[in-house]
């Protein structure tokens, strides 16, 4: 497969998040704000990139057998790393996300591209990828944060936009709106999708009258009788 | 034929790894993460005494009490004074007691504890609160950590006991936050918590005047440590 395209499915024809329906733990739990999604989703990124690049390197001296312990024990201590290297760096945003950096671990989305990419490709392609989901799960739980923070609270990343006269929406910051809001979503990725599907239609339908034109001479096609 | 030496020798090589690197990693963030969580502390400290001239973190007192109870003073282990009690950061104004301040846990907030600052004055009055810790649900019940979100955080300050720490939901003074009344009424809860602690266990175990020579203004601005 092309870098770019092993870089482009995780944004929107493989999205981890929207497409795949993987790691909705921290989906649906922190994107209750803008700067926690974007916090959650940079997170998951850096462990999901570091996973991918030291699984490829070392997958040839790990025995099948033993793969998925290995790999879990490599993916604990990276992302045991990266709240380590938050909470000295970041310490604010990691009091706020304290809890659900460790769970990075169970979040399927790194296991399941170390079996199903690193574990089978180079590391250079390894990291692409890596870059490619994470970037997709980013996106995608900082969108749902964004959309969640503005109808349930009026701001974005904690700016107000709405004014005074809004009347927010709670239950949009509470779990039962990032159920609503991530069906909202997957549909409308759905829906833009087959509006493309659609359209590509139409052009190809147009490419072969066009053709079918030019090998008649533009003349109408005679029916078969009955036809009519 | 699986051979079995290979693979605990394989699980055996990178758990080690994995042991060696976060060590090191350890290493390097751990003085880098102690120095956060006490400068946040601080900072807190900072913003709820009234203006004083001493180093609060440098003065401070452990005070052993007795716990319990829906809301409790934070007892802890002060490494560097090697005692275990309430940690209280005492604040003068030219080597006179102004005010002091220490962590109270709430147990009643909507989802974990809360961990307020409190600071008290001598006559036993809030002069000023700030959320140290909690895991209440952004967007809501996490509006307690700043004034702008929660107006109640201002107007429990001044109030001693004798007046109401009480969410107006429960028929108090204090406002409460739309769709999330019970992270107030845990703060409130703190509060009160924190004063009778105050009123039984604190009064006058913290010297009235400055232990040290208070310090030259000119050389220490007030507020101003780190």
């Amino acid at each position: 497969m092309k870098l770019s395209a092993v870089l482009t499915q995780g944004l929107w024809k493989e999205n981890p998040t929207l497409r795949m329906m993987l790691g909705m733990c921290p989906v649906l739990a922190v994107s209750t704000s803008a700067t926690n999604a974007i916090g959650m989703g940079v997170a998951t990124l850096a462990v999901l990139v570091a996973s991918n690049f030291t699984i490829a390197l070392v997958k040839d001296a790990i025995p099948a057998q033993v793969r998925i312990p290995a790999y879990i024990l490599m993916i604990a201590s990276l992302v045991t790393a990266v709240d380590m290297a938050m909470a000295a760096w970041f310490f604010e945003l990691h009091q706020t996300l304290g809890l659900f950096i460790p769970l990075i671990v169970v979040n399927c989305i790194i296991l399941g591209r170390a079996e199903g990419f690193a574990a089978k490709n180079t590391a250079f392609a390894s990291i692409v990828d890596g870059l490619g989901m994470g970037l997709g799960f980013t996106l995608s739980i900082t969108t749902l944060g964004c959309c969640r923070e503005l109808l349930g609270n009026g701001s974005i990343f904690g700016i107000p936009l709405l004014g005074d006269a809004f009347k927010p929406m709670l239950l949009m910051v509470l779990p039962p709106g990032a159920f609503l809001m991530l069906g909202l979503l997957a549909a409308t990725m759905r829906r833009v999708d087959m509006a493309l599907e659609a359209r590509a239609r139409t052009v190809a339908e147009g490419r072969r009258q066009r053709a079918l034109d030019l090998a008649t001479g533009g003349a109408p096609i005679p029916m078969p009788p009955g036809f009519e | 034929m699986v051979n079995i030496n290979r693979l605990v020798l394989v699980l055996l090589v990178v758990a080690v790894a994995s042991a060696i690197l976060l060590a090191e990693i350890n290493t390097i963030t751990a003085p880098k993460i102690q120095a956060s969580q006490t400068a946040y502390k601080l900072k807190a400290v900072q913003k709820v005494l009234p203006p004083y001239d001493n180093q609060p973190a440098a003065d401070r007192q452990v005070i052993p009490v007795t716990g319990g109870g829906p809301a409790e003073a934070k007892v802890e282990l002060d490494e560097e004074l090697g005692k275990e009690g309430v940690v209280v950061y005492p604040a003068y104004q030219a080597g006179k007691l102004v005010g002091e301040a220490y962590s109270v846990i709430s147990h009643q907030g909507f989802s974990g504890d809360i961990e307020i600052l409190l600071g008290v004055s001598p006559a036993g009055r809030v002069t000023g609160v700030e959320i140290i810790a909690h895991a209440e649900t952004p967007g809501l019940g996490a509006k307690i950590v700043s004034e702008a979100s929660w107006k109640g955080k201002a107007q429990v300050v001044g109030r001693s006991l004798s007046e109401s720490l009480v969410v107006k939901k429960d028929g108090g003074e204090i406002d409460a936050i739309a769709g999330a009344t019970i992270s107030p009424r845990a703060v409130c809860g703190a509060v009160k918590a924190g004063l009778e602690v105050y009123n039984q266990a604190f009064k006058d175990k913290v010297p009235a005047a400055s232990p040290a020579a208070p310090i030259p203004t000119a050389a220490a601005p007030q507020g101003a440590h780190s």
